[in-house]
């Protein structure tokens, strides 16, 4: 009889794109224990966005809790993560 | 990929010259307005590649490391400039923090700066890379065009629904995604940017208002998701919103004020929702000269890395009467 597998896996390697599509950090590597804002802050830099502070990450269309973890949020390696602002336009 | 490679920031000062906030400054409008201007005028090839790059700033007389603009060259294409004020956007969102942190108080007299350091090429790098998709055009002859140029046309069809919803939007501002094509003629170096339809937005959480309309992600991606099940190929190229007159505007047919501009606030949502070169945004509402019931349209895009407005065109029957000076349909009663 086995011993039940354990996962050892503590990084992970994520993908994140603006919405538009149009570029796409590559994260390697990425420790489980990091916070989904912690990595959208990486992407940001990344990818050079201007306004970085208003982003938001998606995953499979769900807004994630920027405190929550990779492991938490249940982020598999090779997930693809998009970036989306969240932003007020108008005359006031 | 950098060359030469330095790190901008942008300070804000309180008038005793005193630093009050700082933060890191991103020169992506640049690098993409160089990249796609170098891609149009078939100095790259269109394969999402990006090559290397040099940024080299100007100072201010005597005041390094206080940058007056800065120079872009990629490799292959001439090399571009950009003044300081492409950081005026990212400036204001610093003022607008240090405000909500209370570092600096309403009303206080504060400036900012762009200040430029050569970056540490020892410097820990994080495991990290970028890649691009190429621009999305398809090749087509564009003898309409001039040579070098980049027009925006409309159908017809799409402004009326506009203007028709700008028209019905009583006291709460409304935004739609636009959608369509770009076709691009490599041999005349020309692009077009055709819209061909609007889909509505939805309102993020902040909600909207008379004189605000917030996004959420959750706006962006329902609307993007609802044009790709489409299937007609067309992708989201921009965006509209309008400005509703005041209470007085309304009811004087005379009022002379206009309400159609690109606010601050609409730089925020261009800038980080619609950062591509080719993307636009069209505002309708009151045009100054124009009553509030016969609403008219702007057109704003990027330029040189920056916010400017655009001409476009309108084209199609059926729609009405269109005027390009004025912005407007012109074919119904004022009332």
């Amino acid at each position: 009889m086995s011993a039940p597998m354990q996962s050892t896996v503590e990084f992970v390697d994520l993908r994140l794109s603006d919405w538009e599509g149009a570029r796409t950090a590559h994260l390697d590597q990425v420790p489980r224990s990091s916070t989904i804002g912690q990595v959208v802050s990486e992407a940001v830099q990344q990818l050079g966005l201007p306004l970085g502070g208003l982003f938001k990450a998606v995953f499979r269309g769900v807004e994630l809790d920027p405190a929550g973890t990779v492991d938490e949020l249940g982020i598999a390696s090779d997930s693809e993560i998009e970036l989306v602002p969240e932003v007020s336009a108008g005359c006031g | 990929m950098t060359e030469g490679a330095c790190t901008f920031a942008i300070e804000v000062r309180r008038a005793d010259g005193a630093l009050a906030g700082t933060a890191d400054a991103s020169v992506s409008m640049c690098v993409e307005d160089a990249l796609f201007r170098g891609v149009q005028a078939g100095h790259l090839a269109n394969d999402g590649q990006l090559p290397a790059l040099r940024l080299t700033p100007t100072w201010h007389e005597a005041q390094r490391p206080s940058v007056a603009a800065l120079s872009l060259r990629l490799e292959g294409v001439p090399t571009r400039h950009y003044d300081r004020e492409v950081f005026a956007v990212q400036a204001r969102a610093l003022v607008q923090r240090l405000l909500r942190e209370k570092k600096i108080s309403d009303g206080e007299k504060v400036q900012w700066q762009v200040v430029a350091r050569e970056e540490d090429a020892d410097a820990a790098r994080p495991r990290a890379r970028t890649t691009r998709a190429p621009f999305p055009w398809e090749p087509e002859a564009l003898p309409q065009v001039p040579r070098g140029g980049f027009e925006v046309r409309f159908e017809a069809g799409v402004l009326r629904k506009l203007h028709d919803r700008v028209r019905a939007s009583g006291e709460t501002e409304g935004a739609e995604l636009l959608l369509g094509r770009l076709a691009h003629d490599s041999a005349r170096q020309a692009l077009e940017l055709r819209i061909v339809d609007a889909l509505p937005l939805a309102a993020g959480r902040g909600g909207r208002s008379n004189v605000h309309f917030a996004f959420d992600p959750g706006s962006f991606v329902s609307a993007r998701r609802a044009a790709e099940a489409r299937g007609d190929g067309v992708r989201p190229v921009g965006w509209h919103h309008n400005h509703n007159p005041c209470a007085g505007c309304r009811d004087n047919p005379e009022c002379k004020v206009n309400w159609v501009f690109f606010s601050e606030l609409d730089l925020e949502v261009h800038t980080s929702a619609f950062g591509s070169p080719a993307m636009v945004a069209l505002v309708g509402g009151k045009v100054g000269h124009l009553p509030a019931q016969r609403p008219g349209f702007r057109l704003y895009g990027w330029r040189d890395a920056r916010v400017v407005e655009r001409p476009f065109r309108v084209e199609g029957s059926g729609a009405g009467v269109w005027s390009a000076r004025d912005g407007a349909f012109l074919d119904e009663e004022d009332g």
